[in-house]
């Protein structure tokens, strides 16, 4: 009887045993699949195109020579890439004003791919032939903005329809500046600033407020726009020479924002100050003044200039 | 009558001239030359000028000639001749996309800016702004 009742315990520990494993093991089986499918799957997703963040590799472009690189890729007969060829125009002109660097990539030979943006009447010269989804593009046309880092900031994909025209620009255009004039715009709109003394921020003034602003010790950068040999002959003490021509280029890198700036030239009416001052503005320079007469009006009430030794 | 007589004279002189020259010069900005720019190199920074710390900007006005290629780079502005020479290497490598006016080819002339920064991140050769 005992034996019997020890038999039966046993059978039915050993099927509550084996029912135990079928279940733990078949949740394992489950998790291990199922979930480690899912995952695979997601990652899969997220690399099957390409997203802001992402780093792009196209051969012989070397991000780093350009602060901003617009990258379309387009397709032969694809009609959104020709419907959309007219806002891409306008673009394009916004992106060449700011120094952005164009590119197009084709599936197609170079040659055919030159033809074919001819045709669209887009002025992009670099043109290079590569698969689209080796670069991960789901469809044309694609934009894309990338930094000098290689890394994307912004994707346009599809067709443009007039109503989202101004959604890309909005958002598109603003990033084609470098990112820190961008900021220092934000904060310091030209705008906003107010009147310094010397004048207002952005108001010419004359050979006698430029002294008082350096006999007060404010914070200004004198600034002569000819060029370097006129600068080499004679020149304001302390003025950096910044040619007009080089102002686009240079200015935002040599010249504090947080200064005053005053241009002055050897010119008549300063036609080189006021373009050079225009330019400044547009970078976001707060503080910008024409010396009204330029160097001659500074020697005429006995300023001393610096000379180069004879 | 004069007037008129004057003018066409003029006009024909300056475009007799224009034609037998057959050449068009025309001064581009950097940002338009850096845009039509097929082919880029950055300068090298010297080793003497990294080991010196010599650092600054430099300017340099080239001629593109009216295929696309280098014809010509003046130095204008550098912190050292070896920081010179350096420029002068890497622009004469630069290709162009061919500048033109109403079609006819064009030799452009523009100037071009680097700067050569050496501080804690090392030595180091960068565009300026936009670029």
């Amino acid at each position: 009887m005992t034996d019997n009742l020890k038999s039966k315990v046993e059978i039915i520990v050993n099927v509550i045993i084996a029912v135990a494993v079928v279940i733990v093991a078949g949740i394992s089986l489950k998790n291990y699949f199922f979930r480690d499918k899912g995952s695979a799957g997601q990652q899969q997703q997220q690399q099957s195109q390409i997203v802001v963040g992402a780093r792009i590799n196209v051969p012989n472009v070397n991000w780093e020579e350009n602060r901003k690189t617009l990258v379309f890729f387009l397709k032969k007969d694809c009609p959104y890439c020709t419907s959309s060829a007219p806002f891409y125009r306008q673009l394009i002109e916004e992106a060449s004003k700011r120094g952005v660097r164009l590119l197009a990539i084709v599936p197609h030979s170079v040659e055919e791919g030159r033809d074919y943006i001819k045709s669209l009447g887009l002025p992009i010269e670099n043109i290079q032939s590569g698969s689209l989804t080796s670069y991960r593009i789901p469809g044309t046309p694609t934009v894309l903005l990338v930094d000098n880092t290689g890394k994307v900031r912004s994707v346009w994909v599809g067709g443009v329809s007039p109503d989202r025209e101004q959604e890309i620009k909005d958002n598109l255009i603003p990033l084609f500046e470098a990112d820190i004039t961008l900021n220092d715009l934000r904060t310091q709109p030209a705008n906003q600033i107010s009147g310094t003394p010397g004048g207002k921020a952005t108001e010419d003034i004359d050979a006698a407020e430029l002294k008082k602003i350096i006999e007060g010790k404010q914070k200004v950068t004198i600034v002569d726009v000819d060029q370097r040999e006129d600068y080499k002959s004679e020149h304001i003490p302390d003025a950096k020479n910044i040619p007009g021509d080089e102002i686009f280029s240079r200015a935002s890198r040599e010249l504090p924002k947080d200064y005053r700036v005053v241009i002055y030239c050897r010119c008549k009416g300063e036609g080189a100050s006021t373009g050079a001052k225009s330019e400044l503005l547009k970078q976001g320079f707060p503080q910008v003044s024409v010396l009204k007469g330029g160097l001659a009006a500074w020697k005429d009430i006995g300023m001393p200039t610096t000379v180069p030794p004879k | 009558m004069l007037p008129k007589i004057m003018a066409s004279l003029f006009f024909s002189l300056v475009l007799g001239g224009m034609n037998s020259v057959q050449e068009i010069r025309g001064h581009v900005h950097e940002n338009h030359l850096r845009t039509k720019a097929i082919a880029s190199y950055m300068p090298k920074y010297p080793d003497v000028a990294k080991k010196e710390k010599i650092s600054g900007v430099a300017v340099a006005r080239i001629t593109v000639d009216e295929s696309g290629q280098v014809a010509k780079v003046e130095i204008l502005e550098a912190p050292h001749p070896s920081i010179e020479e350096a420029v002068k290497e890497a622009l004469y490598k630069w290709r162009f996309a061919k500048f033109t006016i109403k079609g006819k080819p064009l030799k452009a002339i523009g100037k071009m800016t680097f700067y050569f920064v050496n501080d804690k991140r090392g030595a180091r050769v960068e565009n300026p702004y936009p670029w």
